[in-house]
């Protein structure tokens, strides 16, 4: 028996972000000032954008910033700069092949993803739908998301806020049927034209004969209706992931405390986090670069135990890594670039985080442990050939390493370096001698060692020096 | 209300003990010492659960004590465990010499107390870890209900190494035991003990693996000696010659 595949029916999201120029910056979460983002048009500063607190306050966009002023006089107002909403268009884009392969920019606010293919994965339109507007609400980030077969529809009903998805062309034209013609994007002499014509809504323009638009409006009228409904295909350049990450975001007031830096990288790990995805990669180091504004930037370094790409675990292994880095001088700018990226078994159950208790993995633990403590203070020991006791083992902190078996007796706990026996101890073993080592002279060991008892019954492991008879008895170790 | 809601009722409460019905004791896993799987009522050490272990002073056999299961675990079972925060190194020869593969053996050396027991709770937390040895200089009860709730979560076995000084502490886990040195034997008594009465047990020596290599007790003693200023002229006895080229 042969399967045929069930065909997927292209169904596209358009993400789209309507507060992008007040939101780029990753404003921490206890802020409680008033923000709007003004432009400069002629001589004056008018507010652009207000956030809900401005908004409260009475700011509206479109007001004077002077005028604004006057109504809140603690509002921080930040100049709009498209090149850092362009970079988190970026960053959103990028993040968003953790849900789809095919990733769509269509600036200056909207990313289009194909998810047809991905709804098997996630569970169901709702299922991901959901997904997507947690993780953009974790990034605190405002998200309208249309839904349609085809991507300039669903571009379209993103901005217009409706948000029902819409899964067949039936459906389709419903709900594109009442809504106005300025949500087109027309060109200036047919929006006018076709106002004048007494045309308002899509449905209405719809009725009129394709030949007769053609001829008052030129073919581009048309191509766009057609679009809409699929009949012209829309081919669409997906973004092109590079071949390492490297992305920035801005502190909106510099960053005194690696507290306040958390929900910044909260964003840069959502992206990375796409960027393995659509790669195929993991990555097994990872460097966060703290900018300063007067001294040299701050690198910190994260290394896993096992190349990763899940963002749980990415994002809390940071975490614990920047809560334990001392700030030197405040922060301005945090970057997060790819080290090291190796390929990653990918297990399809990670997708589905909210499908059941995810089971950590010991990479995970060890991870968090490392990030926390420094990779000397978590290690596994292993023993050396070696009889020299204070070379006959090591740490490894990495890989395991197999070590010679067979050993006389040897005390479990073995003191950091010999203590002299301060109580009366009883010999209760034949001597152990150890010679070796007597090439290098700094070490020239030639010890007798013993098991000897104190008098409460404690065994320890001592040793007399060989030639010397005066010799101190010194404890090594402890049987316990 | 009559007797048998009642006792309906309080049968449905896990956090009332009643004294004359004992619960079900936990599930546990055999300690490798006979006596004292005996003396416990689920049989050894309790799985998914705390241990506490008072300890007198390091050094009177209570590492040995968790060797069989260390081994098990770690060879036997290939499972992963954890010590936090030991008091000395734990020497890898004597350790190969316990069975332990010494690859499923993770050590963690925190900082400070409060991180040892950070360590320690997501260690047991993440079940990924069969065991958790931490040894604990100081710790609250708070500290160690988040380490019970944690072994529960994770269905990890927790041994948390105290002092005997903190024995009269209170403590919400679920086994506790104090360790001491009595002419040469473990004196093992329990304190509280979740899920039946707990008998005091005595392991002498003998009764220990041969954890580092040597059958217990062993050679008898020759002339006692002190340290530093008195040498004490023993007969030289015959020096077992370790060579390079070790067996």
């Amino acid at each position: 028996m042969t399967a045929t595949p069930r065909p997927v029916r292209a169904l596209w999201s358009a993400l789209h972000y309507p507060a992008l120029p007040l939101e780029r910056l990753a404003l921490d979460e206890g802020e409680a000032r008033a923000h709007v983002v003004t432009h400069q048009q002629g001589s004056q500063r008018l507010v652009m954008q207000a956030d809900a607190r401005a908004v409260a306050l009475g700011v509206r966009s479109g007001l004077t910033l002077s005028g604004a002023r006057a109504i809140a006089p603690a509002l921080i107002a930040i100049e709009h700069d498209p090149d850092t909403v362009a970079t988190r268009l970026d960053q959103l884009s990028i993040g968003a092949y953790r849900y789809s392969s095919r990733v769509v920019l269509s600036a200056p606010d909207t990313v289009l993803i194909e998810i047809g293919a991905s709804l098997r994965l996630f569970g169901g339109l709702g299922a991901l739908l959901t997904r997507i507007r947690a993780d953009a609400a974790a990034e605190r980030t405002h998200l309208v998301i249309g839904t349609a077969p085809t991507a300039s529809a669903a571009r379209l009903l993103a901005r217009v806020a409706d948000e029902r998805p819409v899964r067949t062309a039936v459906a389709l034209t419903a709900a594109l049927a009442p809504l106005p013609i300025e949500s087109l994007p027309l060109e200036a002499r047919a929006a006018n034209g076709l106002r004048r014509s007494g045309v308002r809504t899509i449905d209405q323009l719809c009725a009129i004969a394709p030949a007769s638009l053609s001829r008052r409006f030129g073919h581009a009228l048309v191509d766009t209706l057609y679009r809409l409904d699929g009949r012209l295909p829309d081919p669409q350049v997906p973004v092109i992931v590079p071949p390492s990450f490297a992305q920035t975001v801005e502190l909106p007031l510099e960053a005194t405390s690696t507290g306040a830096l958390s929900f910044a990288l909260r964003r840069l790990i959502s992206a990375l986090a796409g960027f393995l995805r659509a790669r195929d990669l993991g990555a097994g180091a990872l460097v966060l670069v703290l900018r300063h504004r007067r001294r040299a930037p701050t690198r910190v370094r994260l290394r896993f135990t096992e190349p990763t790409s899940d963002q749980a675990h990415l994002g809390r292994t940071a975490d614990e890594r920047l809560a334990r880095t001392a700030l030197a001088e405040p922060v301005t700018h945090l970057s997060l670039e790819s080290d090291l990226l190796a390929a990653v078994e990918r297990d399809a159950i990670t997708l589905l985080d909210a499908a059941g208790p995810r089971r950590t993995s010991r990479a995970e633990v060890v991870d968090a442990l490392v990030a926390r403590f420094g990779r000397e203070r978590v290690y596994t020991v292993f023993a050396r050939d070696e009889h020299r006791p204070e070379h006959s083992w090591g740490k490894s902190s990495d890989t395991a390493v197999s070590g010679p078996a067979g050993w006389p007796a040897r005390p479990l706990w073995l003191l950091d370096s010999p203590v002299p026996a301060t109580t009366p101890l009883e010999i209760v073993s034949v001597p152990e001698r150890i010679e070796t080592g007597w090439w290098e002279p700094a070490s020239d060991t030639r010890r007798d060692y013993f098991i000897a008892r104190d008098p409460d019954g404690t065994y320890y492991w001592v040793f007399r020096h060989r030639d010397d008879m005066t010799s101190p008895v010194w404890v090594h170790g402890l049987f316990s | 209300m009559t007797v048998a809601a009642l006792e309906a009722l309080l049968g449905a409460r896990t956090d009332i003990r009643r004294g004359d019905a004992p619960a079900d004791a936990l599930p546990a896993r055999a300690s490798g010492y006979a006596p004292l799987d005996a003396a416990l009522p689920g049989g050894g050490w309790p799985t998914s659960a705390v241990t506490e272990l008072l300890v007198e002073r390091t050094g009177i056999g209570e590492l040995s004590l968790l060797l069989p299961t260390l081994r098990v675990l770690t060879r036997d079972e290939g499972c992963d465990v954890a010590l936090v925060a030991p008091p000395h190194t734990p020497f890898a020869p004597a350790l190969v010499n316990a069975g332990i593969a010494l690859e499923r053996l993770l050590i963690i050396d925190p900082p400070g107390p409060s991180d040892a027991l950070w360590a320690s709770e997501r260690l047991l937390r993440s079940g990924r870890f069969a065991a958790v040895l931490l040894w604990a200089s100081r710790t609250t009860p708070a500290r160690q209900r988040r380490l019970q709730l944690a072994a529960v979560q994770g269905a990890s076995l927790g041994v948390v190494y105290r002092p005997i000084d903190q024995a009269a502490d209170h403590s919400p886990v679920a086994l506790r035991l104090m360790l001491r040195a009595l002419d040469g034997v473990l004196q093992i008594d329990p304190l509280k003990v979740r899920g039946g009465a707990g008998r005091a047990v005595a392991l002498a020596p003998q009764l220990f693996d041969d954890p580092q290599g040597v059958p217990w007790p062993i050679v008898a003693a020759t002339a006692p000696f002190t340290s530093a200023s008195t040498p004490t002229p023993t007969s030289e006895p015959r020096a077992r010659v370790v060579s390079l080229n070790r067996r």
